[in-house]
């Protein structure tokens, strides 16, 4: 059984997933902003992370830090690769779906390690297939 | 008329004809009878003669009717005399004749009786002269012919004709030894002979004399002791012999007749004949072709046979004097071939005697005469042709030389050729260069007999030539004259050769070079004589050659004879030709003299010419030499001053100095100084000076308008001459400094026509007392060349200033051309204008303000200050577009203004500029693309000579300004546009994201669905799946129709369909569209029950849907979670409102309006999450309620109590207003 955690604040955006994904082996969990995403880390073990770059802070996330809250998810990928998610892998297998189109943060993004960088719209099987590879 | 029938003895007839032919020199003679009854002429002797042939008649008859004209006139009576004919006058060829000669056979008046034909084969044979003769001849044979009967008298007239034809041989003989004296011995005793006289004598005219030459009688000669001559008179004064001179008569006088003449004077004691011996007398008189009279033959006293004298009788007309008349034509015709053989002679001595080779040639070309120079020269070449001795070449032979030098001579119009140069080959081979003159010779009857030749050697001329070259080296004068005259004593015979030279001061001609034989003469040297007095005066005068080679016989008023015994003379004139001006200087003379005669020739004189000319230059030359080195001194002393004013940077004082040497050390002034004006203190000082004491540089100073000399200089910029006191001199100064003894000039230095100073100098009288023109000509050419330096200098001095003014400015310009690049990339208006402010403080610049144009309110408003005084206003500056104030003016001008005098000026903000203390400021405008972004002032107010000042300077300086001032301009607005771009980028990005998200969201969920029935094919969750895809299909749509139908790239315009409906049908299907959405944010839709009581209203269904749809979204979007969307409804009466109210993140009530502008988002942000959005909806529903004639409006109330709470709680009611009327014009769609 692998743990997908999504990082989403659209669910519309994954949930169709999970039911194909819960087939194959997959167990899914979707956090709606990134506060609620750490708190998933850190409470649970997760094999895989689908990350969205657009999602929201939240509001806890928020007291943290003044951060371009555009770039939330951004933040919480550099977070966990430096290892500041508690009983988080730094170098847990990321998946990033995002509409973000703007080069120097997907640079960013690529820099941090990361299994794939889909740009939305992504085709439904690609993502199946994304993370089936992604237990490898 | 009795016919004669004449009866001839043809033996006599033949003697007679013989001799006649002889007499006449002819080759034969016919004669023809005519006979009168039968009209003919018949040929009684000779045969075939011309006139026959010519008649073509037969037996030597002709008939007057067929006789040539010629003969006809004579038988007519018009013609009397004989005549010639040439051959060209034979039609009929005759081959033995040439000339003939016609002579008609009469005895007195009348009709010939016959003719006598003369005939030779020479052309032209004939002459007057010789008809003449033959008319005597023929009346001879005509009285024998008439009187043949009479035997004894022929046979004596036959004998007669006989020694008169051997008598005429002899006169004739031209080249015989016999002089002509023997001859006329000879012919006056052949006379007494052939006219049986006693004495005859012979009588030759020598101007208006007759002399008598010779007498012969039977004694013999007389031998005549002292000349006798009688004066050729009219009348009988001094004998008989003048008067018929004087009448050139024949006197034929006998007996009684004779001696009771009154011609006879028996007193007369030089009458060599005693009177009474004279019985008869015959005088004849010699005339020439002219009928002058040449002499007399006088014979006396008639013989009879018996040889005694006839003393009643005389000499017969009939024969006597026609044989007289034979005898003095031949005498004459002697007498002139005697002359012109004399004449021959005469010439041959000078053509012998001359140097000059002279050569004759025939006509053939062969040397038949050289004379002494010509053998001298070329060695005897006679009777050699002169082909052999012109040289050959390969383009021509000695032949072809020769007949080139005829053809030449042929085709000059006077048959002459004159100093043709030529080479000539002599007996030894040596080639000698030749100026040849030619001429033709012709013989007495006018035939070309050859030509003669008259050369000059010209190696000699060549070599004289060469030293006359030489004379233009030397340029000593005295050098040159001596070389003259030497040269010219080179001439053979030359006694003394001289040259006179005119000097303008004596106004005489001055010996300047003497050579002579005789040593003594030298002592003439340096005298003189009057200048046109003499032979040299008179050369001197008329400018034209002399030459002359009999001095003694030329009119004495011309010849002023200094030396004795000149024979020859050559003067020549020594004048200068100017070949450019044509002016001319007489010179001189050079003079030549001989003491022999014929010394000298035309070659002599030409080639004196040539070295008058020669020597004319060569003293030009040297005079020039002369004065050139005046000019050198005057040049030298140009050239000093020249050196200060030339160069790069001329230094004025260092011309001054360069004047002062000039004058005193070069030219040799006695005293030099400079004054100089001061302009700005009216005043003239002299500044410096050479050999004038300290004290006298210090003291003279003098104000301009005073009436010191030197103040008079430069006001009336003239120059003075001063030889001793002037008024206008300082009285003090001239007896301090002794100025007395000078003679002194003062010349004002010009540059521009304006007088920058003076120069004095001049010479102490006692060594000189004036100032030579040409020295003031130098001075003046000093100082204008100076005052051309000074200007120089000064303009340099401006440049040089320019200069550094350019200097620094671009320097400037540099400096704030790299700020320029730091301002352009700074990214934030702050980092602009530091990097501003820091570029003008480092160019010097201090103090001074930015405005910007606030584009919302289009004030000017002071942002940025430099200088603690204008930070002190900087709150303050606030103007409107359309004040008065100097930033509005500048802005509204478009140009940069001064102010000179911030208090005084009324575009000024009087309180401001006193609170900062600035007295004058420029102001520049900053303009961006005809769009005003702001002002830039400059403060001025430490810098008060450059605001009062030169405006140029104050311009160029102000200019650097303004060009970093655009620049600046730009930098600010590019940073606004910046800022834009990275707005409008953000929009666009947001925008995809805004597109991509549904899109993807759809396509997930599609997947989803598809998956679903793949698994189960369970119809319950194909609900679920589908509604969310037509939500989201929905929304997609919307967004795209709103960013195209905004964008101005797409033609899309919104079109109205306005329809009768419920906005009711419309509201809840946008509420139905996002139900699940809000659910998604724990968001309650709650539709009043006003909705459902809106009325029936014209609106476009589609149109009012995505209004509506657009304010659902953002209340969904901009509501916290867990809140209610409330829409309500009502109507008031003429219009129906919709409400949409959300309760989350509320619009500042000053951003109500901005929202609706589009591409704009409240600035409100959501700190917990993200919101996306076009800012493009709420143009939307502005411009769609619009449409409708509608309006939509925003109201946001917070909902916390303390600014603290609703600043961190964000918690807002807003509420969005849609109204439109209910009623539509019908027209209106």
């Amino acid at each position: 059984m692998t743990k997908i955690l999504f990082v989403e604040d659209e669910p519309r955006g994954v949930n169709a997933y999970f039911k194909a994904l819960e087939r194959n082996d997959f167990q899914c969990v979707l956090a709606q902003d990134v506060d609620e995403a750490i708190a998933r880390l850190q409470a649970e073990k997760f094999d895989l992370l689908s990350l969205d770059i657009m999602s929201s802070p939240g509001k806890r996330f928020m007291r943290m830090r003044e951060v371009e809250p555009r770039l939330a998810g951004l933040f919480l990928l550099e977070s966990i690769r430096a290892g500041k998610i508690k009983n988080c892998d730094p170098n847990l297998k990321v998946v990033v779906l995002t509409a973000v189109v703007n080069k120097p943060v997907e640079e960013k993004i690529k820099k941090l390690g990361v299994l794939d960088y889909l740009k939305k719209p992504i085709d439904f099987n690609k993502v199946i297939e994304t993370f089936k590879n992604a237990r490898n | 008329m009795k016919r004669e029938h004449i009866q001839l003895d043809n033996s006599l007839l033949g003697e007679i004809v013989t001799n006649a032919v002889k007499i006449t020199r002819s080759e034969r003679a016919c004669v023809l009878l005519y006979d009168q009854t039968l009209d003919r002429l018949e040929c009684c002797y000779g045969q075939n003669c011309a006139l026959l042939t010519e008649a073509n008649t037969s037996g030597c008859i002709i008939t007057l009717q067929d006789a040539p004209l010629h003969l006809k006139e004579l038988f007519n009576g018009y013609v009397s005399a004989g005549y010639i004919l040439k051959n060209g006058e034979f039609s009929v060829k005759t081959n033995n004749s040439h000339s003939q000669m016609v002579i008609p056979l009469r005895r007195q008046q009348g009709k010939p009786s016959g003719l006598l034909v003369f005939e030779s084969n020479q052309q032209g044979h004939f002459h007057e002269e010789d008809i003449d003769v033959a008319q005597s001849v023929v009346e001879l044979c005509a009285l024998v012919l008439q009187e043949s009967q009479q035997h004894a008298n022929s046979d004596r007239m036959v004998g007669k004709l006989g020694l008169l034809s051997n008598a005429s041989n002899v006169l004739l003989a031209e080249f015989e030894d016999k002089s002509l004296a023997e001859k006329f011995d000879f012919i006056v005793e052949k006379a007494t002979e052939i006219l049986d006289a006693e004495l005859c004598s012979l009588w030759l005219v020598k101007g208006d004399h007759a002399i008598l030459e010779t007498s012969y009688s039977q004694e013999g000669k007389i031998i005549i002791k002292n000349s006798v001559s009688r004066p050729i008179i009219d009348g009988f004064q001094t004998g008989m012999t003048g008067h018929i001179a004087f009448h050139k008569m024949v006197f034929n006088v006998y007996g009684e007749a004779l001696w009771n003449h009154p011609a006879r004077n028996p007193n007369n004691p030089e009458d060599f004949v005693p009177s009474q011996k004279m019985y008869s007398e015959l005088a004849y008189p010699m005339l020439d072709e002219d009928q002058n009279l040449i002499g007399l033959l006088f014979a006396y006293n008639k013989k009879d046979v018996n040889g005694q004298p006839l003393k009643n009788a005389g000499f017969s007309k009939e024969f006597d004097e026609p044989l007289m008349k034979i005898l003095t034509t031949k005498l004459v015709i002697s007498i002139k071939n005697a002359n012109l053989l004399k004449k021959l002679r005469d010439y041959e001595l000078i053509v012998e005697s001359t140097p000059d080779p002279v050569v004759i040639c025939s006509d053939k070309g062969f040397m038949t005469y050289m004379n002494p120079g010509a053998i001298n020269l070329f060695g005897d070449l006679r009777d050699c042709h002169v082909a052999d001795f012109f040289p050959s070449d390969e383009n021509s032979t000695g032949l072809d030389k020769a007949r080139e030098i005829k053809r030449r001579l042929f085709r000059n119009p006077d048959k002459r050729l004159r100093n043709d140069e030529t080479t000539f080959k002599s007996k030894s081979g040596e080639f000698i260069p030749l100026s040849l003159s030619v001429s033709l010779l012709h013989d007495e009857h006018g035939k070309e007999a050859g030509t003669i030749g008259i050369a000059k050697d010209l190696r000699e001329t060549k070599a004289l030539l060469a030293t006359g070259q030489s004379l233009l080296q030397t340029q000593e004068i005295d050098a040159i004259l001596n070389q003259i005259v030497q040269c010219s004593m080179r001439l053979p015979n030359c006694k003394r050769a001289y040259i006179k030279l005119y000097d303008e001061k004596s106004d005489r001609l001055v010996f300047r070079a003497l050579i002579s034989k005789n040593p003594d003469e030298a002592q003439l040297l340096y005298q003189s004589t009057p200048k046109h007095k003499g032979m040299t005066g008179y050369v001197f005068k008329t400018q034209r050659t002399y030459l002359s080679n009999n001095v003694p016989a030329e009119l004495p008023d011309r010849y002023f004879p200094l030396f004795a015994n000149v024979k020859s003379k050559i003067v020549v004139p020594i004048t200068y030709l100017d070949k450019e001006t044509g002016g001319k200087r007489e010179l001189g003379v050079i003079s030549v003299d001989s003491e022999e005669p014929n010394s000298f020739s035309m070659n002599d004189q030409y080639f004196f010419e040539t070295l008058g000319s020669q020597a004319a230059v060569a003293l030009q030359n040297a005079n020039l030499i002369a004065s050139k080195n005046n000019i050198i001194m005057q040049l030298q002393a140009f050239e000093r001053v020249q050196q200060t004013t030339t160069g790069k940077y001329p230094d004025v004082d260092q011309i001054f100095d360069g004047i002062l040497s000039a004058v005193v050390d070069i030219l040799g002034f006695a005293y030099a100084t400079i004054s100089e004006v001061d302009k700005e203190q009216q005043i003239i000082g002299t500044i410096k000076g050479r050999n004038v004491p300290e004290e006298f540089i210090k003291s003279a100073r003098h104000s301009l308008g005073s009436g010191d000399i030197q103040a008079w200089v430069v006001r009336h910029k003239d120059a003075v001459y001063l030889t001793g006191w002037d008024d206008r001199l300082d009285r003090g100064i001239y007896e301090k400094f002794n100025h007395e003894r000078f003679v002194r000039t003062i010349i004002p230095i010009i540059a521009r026509d304006e007088v920058l100073g003076t120069l004095e100098t001049g010479y102490d009288k006692t060594d000189k007392d004036q100032i030579e023109k040409d020295e003031i000509e130098t001075l003046q050419r000093i100082v204008n060349l100076a005052g051309i330096g000074i200007e120089q200098a000064n303009l340099v001095r401006r440049l040089k200033n320019e200069l550094a003014l350019t200097n620094e400015l671009e320097k400037q310009l540099d400096a704030l051309n790299q700020a320029s690049i730091r301002i352009l990339n700074s990214t934030t208006e702050n980092e602009a204008i530091n990097h501003i402010f820091k570029s003008l403080e480092s160019i010097g610049y201090t103090k001074g303000m930015l405005a910007l144009v606030n584009e919302v309110s289009k004030k000017i408003e002071g942002k940025y200050a430099l200088g603690e005084n204008w930070q002190s206003i900087l709150a303050d500056s606030k103007y409107d577009w359309h004040d008065n104030n100097i930033l509005a003016q500048s802005l509204r001008l478009k140009s940069p203004l001064l102010v000179k005098n911030c208090l005084k000026d009324p575009r000024c903000d009087k309180r401001l500029v006193s609170k900062a203390k600035i007295r004058a400021q420029y102001v520049i405008p900053l303009i961006v693309k005809d769009k005003p972004v702001g002002t830039l002032q400059i403060d001025l107010s430490d810098w008060p000579k450059l605001v009062q000042g030169d405006e140029t300077q104050l311009q160029r300086r102000m200019k650097v300004l303004e060009t970093f001032a655009s620049q600046s301009a730009i930098a600010i607005r590019n940073i606004k546009d910046v800022l834009t771009i990275h707005h409008l980028e953000a929009n666009i990005a947001e925008t995809a994201h805004e597109f991509r998200s549904p899109l993807h969201n759809i396509m997930t969920q599609l997947g989803g669905l598809k998956d679903y029935l793949e698994q189960t094919q369970g119809e319950k969750d194909i609900d679920q799946f589908v509604n969310v895809i037509e939500e989201e299909i929905y929304r997609a749509k919307r967004q795209v129709d709103n960013s195209l139908l905004l964008s101005e790239r797409t033609q899309e315009t919104m079109e109205f369909d306005f329809k009768e409906g419920y906005l009711q049908d419309v509201i809840k299907n946008c509420v139905d569209a996002y139900r699940l959405r809000a659910l998604e944010r724990g968001l309650s839709m709650i539709v009043k029950d006003g909705v459902k009581h809106l009325p029936k209203i014209f609106f476009d269904r589609d149109k009012m849907g995505q209004a509506i749809t657009n304010l659902i979204d953002n209340a969904v979007k901009y509501s916290h979670f867990n809140q209610y969307i409330e829409i309500n409804g009502f109507d008031d009466g003429t219009q129906v409102n919709v409400e949409i109210t959300d309760r989350g993140l509320g619009i500042p009530p000053h951003e109500f309006e901005i929202i609706f502008r589009g591409f704009t988002r409240v600035s409100t942000k959501d700190k917990l999450r993200y919101i996306p959005g076009t800012g493009l909806g709420l143009k939307i529903c502005k411009e769609i309620v619009e449409k409708h004639d509608g309006e939509i409006k925003v109201t946001s109330v917070p909902l916390s109590h303390s600014p603290r709470m609703i600043k961190e709680l964000q918690d807002y009611r807003t509420t969005f207003r849609i109204t439109i009327p209910k009623f539509r014009r019908r027209n209106e769609p």
